[in-house]
C-alpha cells in the first residue's frame, strides 16, 4: 500500500508541480514564496504515510482532487503566515494581483512604492492602476512624492472625488450588500451570486460544476442580476452603488494583469 | 477550512462538485454548505479558477516551447523528437482533462499553429477580418456574429503578433461593433475601442494580453461557442493554406475537432450545418487536399457561416 501511494505520488509529480506553479502564479507569489509553498505541498502529500492520497477514492479526477488539495493547502499556508487576516472582498473580486496589493498595503502597511518594489517588475504598472480601486481598510500611510506621481488616482475634480467616495462606500459595503442581496434566495442562486460577484469565478466554470449549459447559467445570472438590482434599490441602496457592484461582474474577471500564456499574442 | 468544521464537505466532494459529478441529496448539501461557509467557498472558487488556468495552459504553450528549443541533430531526428514530445504533451494534456481519445469541441488555438507557420507579417496580407462580407451580418443573427467574431479574434492575434497596429485596430473596431450590437458587453466594447486607439505595437500587444483572456471568456459565455470556434477554425484553415503547409490539418487535435463538428450534425438536436460547410469539412479530412483548396474551403465556410 505504502509503495503504491509512493509510486502514485512520484508518477504524478509533474502534475503536482504544474498545479503548484499555476497556483503560485495566480496568487502572485515571489520566487522564494513559490519555493516555500512547493515544499509545503510536498510535505503535506507525504505526511501521515500519504494520508491525503489514501483519502482519494476516485469520485473525481486525480487532477481535480489534487487541485482542491493544493488550493486548500495554499489558504492554510496563507493563514499560517498571516494569521486569519483576509483580503477585502473587493480585492478578491479584482483578482489575485489586487489581493497581493491589498495584503502588502493594508496588512503589512507598505506604501504603494514599497509594495511595487516587493513585487515582480511586470506587475507594477497593473498594481499602480489597481491601488485606487481598493477600499481603505486601515489608515493609509502618506504616499511619497514618487508614489503620488505614478498613482492613477482621481483627477481631483469634485466629480471624480464624488465617484471615488461612492466607490469606497460601495467597496466597504460589498459584503453587506451581497448578504442583503442573497437573503431569501435558493442556495444554488446564492452560491452563483457569491462565486460570481465576490470570487470572480466565470459563469462557464459555475456551469460546469452545476452540470448545466453555460447559456442556461448566463440567462439565470441575467435574471438574478435584474431582480437583485430592483430589490436592492427598493431596500434603499443607491442605484449607482448597486450598479457598480452588480454590473462590473467580478471586476477584471479575477485575472487582472494575468494574461494566460496560451492566449497571449506574442 | 474544509476539514476543520464537522459539517464541511471533504476536498474530494468539493472537487467532484467542481467537475459536475455530484447529484441528488449529496449535491444539494454541498451547495447549501458552500452558500453558507466562506472558507469552503474560497477553496472551491480557487479550485475552479486554477482548473481554468490549467486548461488554458495545456498543450499549445508547450508546443511553442519545443519549437524554440529544438533537439540537436539532423532534420529527421529533430522531427522525430519533436513529434514524440508533442505526442507526449498531447497525451498528458488529454489525460489531464479526461478527454483522451475523445473528440474535442474546439480547434487548436492560434498559438499552436502560428508557431509552425511563416512569420506573422507574411500572413497579414491574407487576413480575412470580416471585410469580405462586411455589412452582410446584421439583424441579430447570433450564429453569424459568433462565427465572424471567432475569425476576427484569430486575425487580431496574427496582426498584433506582426506588429500591424492599423490592421489590428480595424479588427478590434469591427469586433467592438459586433459586441455593441449584441449588447450587454459595454465594458468590453469600451476596452476594445480604447485599445484600437493605441498607436504603439508593443503597448497594444501588452494591453491585448491583459484584456483578451477575460473578454474572450465573456464572449464565449454570451455568443454561440460552436460558431465562434467554427469561424475561428475556418480562418485558421485559410491562413494555414496560404502558407502552403498542411500541418494544421494533420494535427491530431484538428482531426478530432473536425470529427466532433461533423458528429454534431448526426446527433438528434445537434447543430445543423450548411451542406457546403459539411462538404468542406469532409474534404479537409482527406489527405490529398491541397493548400489552394484549403484556402477556398476556409473562405467558402466563412462566407456561409457569416451570412
Amino acid at each position: 500500500m505504502h509503495m503504491d501511494l509512493e509510486k502514485l505520488l512520484l508518477d504524478n509529480l509533474p502534475l503536482i508541480e504544474r498545479i503548484v506553479a499555476v497556483t503560485c502564479r495566480r496568487q502572485r507569489l515571489t520566487k522564494e514564496e513559490s519555493e516555500d509553498f512547493g515544499s509545503v505541498v510536498k510535505i503535506k502529500l507525504i505526511a501521515n504515510d500519504y494520508a491525503v492520497l489514501r483519502a482519494f477514492s476516485g469520485r473525481c479526477t486525480l487532477a481535480g482532487y489534487l487541485t482542491a488539495v493544493i488550493q486548500h493547502a495554499y489558504l492554510d499556508h496563507r493563514n499560517h503566515l498571516w494569521g486569519k487576516w483576509r483580503p477585502s472582498a473587493e480585492a478578491k473580486r479584482l483578482g489575485p494581483l489586487a489581493v497581493r496589493l491589498d495584503t502588502l498595503m493594508n496588512r503589512d502597511g507598505m506604501t504603494l512604492d514599497e509594495a511595487c518594489t516587493a513585487s515582480p517588475a511586470e506587475d507594477r504598472d497593473a498594481m499602480r492602476a489597481l491601488a485606487p480601486k481598493l477600499p481603505s481598510r486601515v489608515k493609509r500611510k502618506v504616499e511619497g512624492t514618487a508614489g503620488l506621481e505614478s498613482l492613477a488616482a482621481s483627477d481631483g475634480s469634485p466629480e471624480s472625488r464624488l465617484i471615488d467616495e461612492e466607490r469606497d462606500r460601495a467597496s466597504a459595503g460589498l459584503e453587506r450588500i451581497l448578504a442583503a442581496a442573497v437573503e431569501g434566495l435558493p442556495p444554488e442562486d446564492r452560491l452563483l451570486i457569491q462565486l460570481r460577484v465576490a470570487n470572480g469565478v466565470s459563469l462557464a466554470s459555475v456551469a460546469r460544476s452545476y452540470g448545466q449549459d453555460a447559456r442556461q447559467i448566463y440567462r439565470r445570472w441575467e435574471t438574478l442580476r435584474r431582480q437583485l438590482r430592483a430589490s436592492l434599490e427598493r431596500q434603499g441602496w443607491d442605484a449607482r452603488q448597486v450598479a457598480w457592484v452588480l454590473e462590473s461582474e467580478g471586476g477584471a474577471g479575477g485575472e487582472t494583469g494575468a494574461p494566460r500564456p496560451s492566449t497571449g499574442v506574442g | 477550512m474544509a476539514n476543520e468544521i464537522k459539517a464541511c464537505p471533504t476536498l474530494e466532494q468539493l472537487a467532484a462538485f467542481a467537475e459536475g459529478r455530484l447529484s441528488g441529496a449529496e449535491r444539494d448539501q454541498v451547495v447549501v454548505h458552500l452558500a453558507e461557509c466562506a472558507d469552503c467557498r474560497e477553496v472551491f472558487a480557487e479550485t475552479l479558477q486554477t482548473t481554468d488556468a490549467l486548461r488554458a495552459e495545456e498543450a499549445p504553450a508547450r508546443v511553442v516551447e519545443l519549437r524554440r528549443a529544438p533537439a540537436p541533430g539532423g532534420g529527421r531526428l529533430r522531427l522525430a523528437a519533436s513529434l514524440a514530445a508533442t505526442v507526449a504533451v498531447l497525451l498528458a494534456a488529454g489525460w489531464m482533462i479526461g478527454e483522451q481519445g475523445r473528440p474535442v469541441r474546439s480547434p487548436p488555438s492560434p498559438e499552436a499553429w502560428l508557431a509552425e507557420l511563416p512569420p506573422a507579417p507574411q500572413l497579414v496580407p491574407w487576413l480575412w477580418g470580416g471585410t469580405v462580407m462586411r455589412g452582410g451580418n446584421h439583424g441579430g443573427q447570433s450564429s453569424g456574429q459568433s462565427a465572424e467574431l471567432g475569425a476576427l479574434l484569430v486575425d487580431l492575434r496574427v496582426a498584433a503578433r506582426a506588429g500591424e497596429v492599423a490592421i489590428a485596430a480595424e479588427r478590434l473596431r469591427r469586433a467592438a461593433a459586433i459586441l455593441d450590437e449584441a449588447g450587454l458587453m459595454d465594458e468590453d466594447v469600451a476596452a476594445f475601442r480604447r485599445i484600437a486607439g493605441v498607436t504603439d505595437s508593443a503597448t497594444m500587444r501588452r494591453e491585448l494580453n491583459a484584456a483578451l483572456p477575460t473578454v474572450e471568456e465573456r464572449i464565449h459565455e454570451r455568443f454561440e461557442s460552436f460558431y465562434l470556434d467554427l469561424g475561428a477554425f475556418a480562418e485558421e484553415v485559410r491562413l494555414a493554406g496560404t502558407s502552403g503547409r498542411r500541418g494544421l490539418l494533420d494535427a491530431r487535435r484538428t482531426k478530432r475537432y473536425v470529427e466532433w463538428v461533423l458528429a454534431q450534425e448526426r446527433q438528434e438536436g445537434g447543430q445543423a450545418l450548411s451542406p457546403s460547410v459539411s462538404q468542406g469539412l469532409r474534404r479537409l479530412q482527406q489527405p490529398e487536399v491541397t493548400p489552394a483548396e484549403q484556402v477556398d474551403i476556409g473562405t467558402s465556410m466563412l462566407r456561409v457561416l457569416t451570412f
